[in-house]
């Protein structure tokens, strides 16, 4: 059992109900926090005095060639192999059905020899088309932001730093478009890295892949400043720099993952719950405290202020932010009282009542950043055991099922599934590019070949089969009548005990936005300047503000 | 000509097996235990994905599969008491090996478990995931039990990492997963993601 998976026996403010936490909308108003996992891996490497550097960097005139970045810890070493390529603009796209990118890379166990160069060099730039190895943590690509990328090109060729205005207009030079690990493509397996601390925590390895591809995306712009302009070229700013991040763009693919891994979830949100939890019930707020908050919320304003989105959506949310950050500041500074008992439990109950779901889970991550002393032990808990309670036990009284389906269930009795509207999407894949899709079940062919992620209507149709079938029978009866409903049995019987496992929403809802379920999972990763291009497309930034590897240990 | 096969890690098998399975028509409650069976025997060194291409041959013609059937045995076993019953299969099972991650589940409970043909133990699995061939192995077509062991046979599997399946095996794979996948419609590709250019 994780420290996630365990109640605080010294907390007495409980964490929040997941009935409350666990909505969509709730869900798609997250913020990244300081147990977001970019800062895990951040605060790890700082802690431990990791060294890093570029052993190698074969770039020619056009920017085309590859390059080594080295990151060094206590005990073991990370590559990112880097493959920078020439690509004609019309061959520049983010959705998973492009063949050709900017620039590719994988994450090397270990540091890469040069027969590994050249098996990466003849399998990366391919990306799903290529295999990477036991040896391989992640294969990923990255696109240009070509109009920021060619102004700094541009300004640092002639001699002068880029407009700040076009930088935090962007936010980055360049953003992935899909970071593979796990397993996939030939890549080592999660099992085989899990025990190494420094990749414990989710996406360690996903993450220094992409913070050293921020690195690269700078390298690159200045390498191609300095063949254009020559002696006259100049590298960026480093203030200048630290306003650009990797940018992320992001579609359904991901979507799917947060119901695939539910007791990843639950541990996630139950790190985070339990956060909140313990900053609550702090006696007292001391002065560095109260000073480290205040600036962490000007932060988020002047965050908020540079944020932008076209998106309908997107653009209500974000007014509903800086607006409820303009009267959290006005509470913060004239109302609260930080000398009462438990002060930060009555700025957040005070929140609770006052902001959006934006504002308020914009506010617990203002919380928990002045705190880290209280909170960042909680990161050893956000990985989990996704085999426990695989096997079923067939023994069981069904009595126990419906006991579960009482206790954890009950928000599914919300939906009306007999209404159309309630079942009106379904997830599929799609056959052209092995990609999750969201299809309309009244309008479209497909349905037979529906993914099991109708969570809420599986676990209806669950209790619906139980309800008929005889009060005493045992599990193994009851799945040998209705195989079909294993699935969803063996999911409910995995996750008993775990508040957050599942999101208590309707999956399947007509109403329902994927990019509320992108969001949660992005925000957990660390993301900023989350915008939805559609209702199931969405770009982000990460790393951005962060050092960079030469500020963190040269 | 040969190619060399193609080196997959545990987690990339087990994922095409549970989509092949539910490919050929497994509901998805035995489909992701045919994806963690496969897991399972991988690991062991065991033939794991040239099996599933076997008995998901067999399935999708209409026959049974050791993993309908090595569920229900667990269903029925893993968790009961009492000494386990010798169980009589059904004389066509196609690649009888599949079973044994299903009667680890019941060694678990009750003891080293063997899978017999015509009544002579040929394979046995230990609570601890061990699995031994005997000598008849090779040969067993038929005849199919279960039972518990009473003597250990002789050869051991390895255990391993990694898993080495040929192309033609995962063509085979793949072609059963790809029966769960929707083929593209003019919907579905103006539904995929954002409307805007990439070249901005």
């Amino acid at each position: 059992m994780t420290i996630a998976e365990r109640a605080d026996p010294a907390q007495d403010i409980a964490p929040r109900d997941p009935d409350r936490v666990m909505r969509l909308s709730r869900m798609g108003s997250a913020h990244p926090m300081r147990l977001s996992f970019l800062r895990v891996l951040l605060r790890r490497m700082q802690a431990e005095g990791w060294r890093f550097d570029r052993p190698l960097w074969e770039m020619d005139a056009r920017g085309t060639g590859r390059a080594v970045y080295r990151a060094r810890g206590p005990e073991r070493s990370y590559c990112l192999v880097a493959f920078a390529h020439d690509l004609p603009d019309e061959m520049r796209s983010d959705r998973v059905i492009a063949t050709a990118w900017d620039a590719t890379f994988a994450l090397v166990d270990g540091e890469p020899d040069a027969a590994d160069l050249d098996r990466l060099a003849a399998n990366v730039p391919l990306q799903e088309a290529g295999r990477i190895s036991a040896k391989e943590l992640s294969l990923s690509r990255a696109n240009r932001s070509v109009r920021l990328f060619s102004h700094v090109v541009d300004r640092l060729a002639q001699g002068q730093q880029p407009d700040r205005a076009e930088i935090d207009a962007v936010g980055y030079l360049m953003r992935t478009t899909a970071v593979y690990g796990s397993g996939k493509f030939g890549a080592a397996d999660r099992d085989c890295i899990a025990a190494r601390p420094e990749l414990k925590a989710p996406f360690q390895a996903e993450m220094l892949s992409v913070w050293l591809t921020r690195a690269f995306t700078v390298d690159i712009a200045e390498h191609l400043a300095q063949v254009r302009g020559g002696a006259r070229a100049v590298r960026m700013d480093r203030a200048l720099r630290r306003r650009l991040g990797v940018g992320n763009s992001t579609g359904l693919g991901m979507a799917p993952f947060l119901v695939r891994h539910p007791r990843l979830l639950n541990n996630w949100m139950t790190v985070r719950e339990t956060a909140l939890a313990r900053v609550r019930a702090l006696p007292s707020a001391d002065g560095a405290a109260r000073a480290a908050f205040r600036q962490a919320l000007a932060g988020a304003q002047e965050n908020a202020t540079l944020w932008h989105s076209d998106h309908p959506a997107q653009i209500r949310k974000l007014d509903m932010l800086r607006h409820d950050l303009d009267i959290l500041a006005t509470h913060v500074d004239h109302v609260w009282t930080p000398a009462a008992p438990r002060p930060w439990d009555a700025l957040w109950r005070w929140g609770e009542g006052v902001l959006s779901e934006e504002g308020q889970e914009c506010l617990l991550s203002l919380l928990l950043e002045p705190h880290g002393a209280v909170v960042d032990d909680l990161a050893d808990g956000l990985d989990a055991d996704e085999e426990t309670g695989f096997p079923l036990d067939g023994s069981l009284p069904l009595a126990t099922l419906r006991a579960i389906l009482a206790r954890d269930y009950g928000w599914v009795r919300a939906f009306d599934f007999a209404d159309p509207a309630r079942s009106a999407r379904f997830w599929y894949v799609s056959e052209e590019k092995l990609e999750p899709r969201l299809g309309n079940r009244h309008e479209e062919a497909g349905q037979e070949r529906e993914q099991p992620l109708g969570i809420a209507r599986a676990i209806a149709a669950l209790a619906a089969a139980l309800a008929a079938f005889p009060e005493g029978a045992t599990l193994a009866a009851f799945l040998l009548r209705h195989p079909e409903h294993r699935h969803t049995a063996r999911r409910l019987l995995m996750l008993r005990g775990l508040p957050y496992a599942e999101i208590r929403d309707n999956l399947l809802d007509a109403a329902m936005l994927p990019i509320d379920i992108l969001r949660c999972k992005l925000a957990f990763f660390g993301a900023t300047r989350f915008d939805p291009r559609s209702d199931r497309w969405v770009r982000i930034s990460l790393f951005q503000g962060q050092p960079y590897p030469d500020e963190l240990g040269a | 000509m040969t190619t060399a096969p193609i080196d997959m890690a545990m987690s990339e098998l087990r994922a095409l097996v549970t989509k092949a399975a539910r490919g050929a028509g497994l509901g998805w409650g035995h489909a992701e235990e045919a994806g963690w069976a496969a897991e399972w025997l991988a690991r062991r060194g065991l033939p794991a994905a040239d099996w599933a291409t076997l008995w998901l041959a067999h399935f999708v013609a209409g026959g049974q599969g050791p993993v309908t059937i090595g569920a229900a045995l667990a269903d029925r076993f893993a968790s009961a008491d009492g000494p386990l019953p010798r169980e009589l299969l059904p004389d066509d099972l196609p690649a009888p090996g599949y079973l044994l991650p299903f009667l680890n589940l019941i060694a678990r409970e009750r003891g080293p478990v063997a899978l017999c043909a015509d009544g002579i133990a040929v394979a046995t699995v230990d609570p601890d995931g061990g699995v031994a061939f005997g000598p008849g192995w090779a040969q067993a077509s038929a005849g199919w039990s279960i039972a518990p062991a009473t003597e250990i046979p002789t050869t051991v599997a390895t255990t391993t990492s990694r898993a080495l399946v040929s192309a033609s095996v995962i063509d085979c794979l793949d072609g059963l997963a790809l029966r769960t996948t929707v083929p593209p419609s003019d919907a579905s590709r103006r539904n995929a993601g954002a409307a805007s250019s990439d070249n901005d």
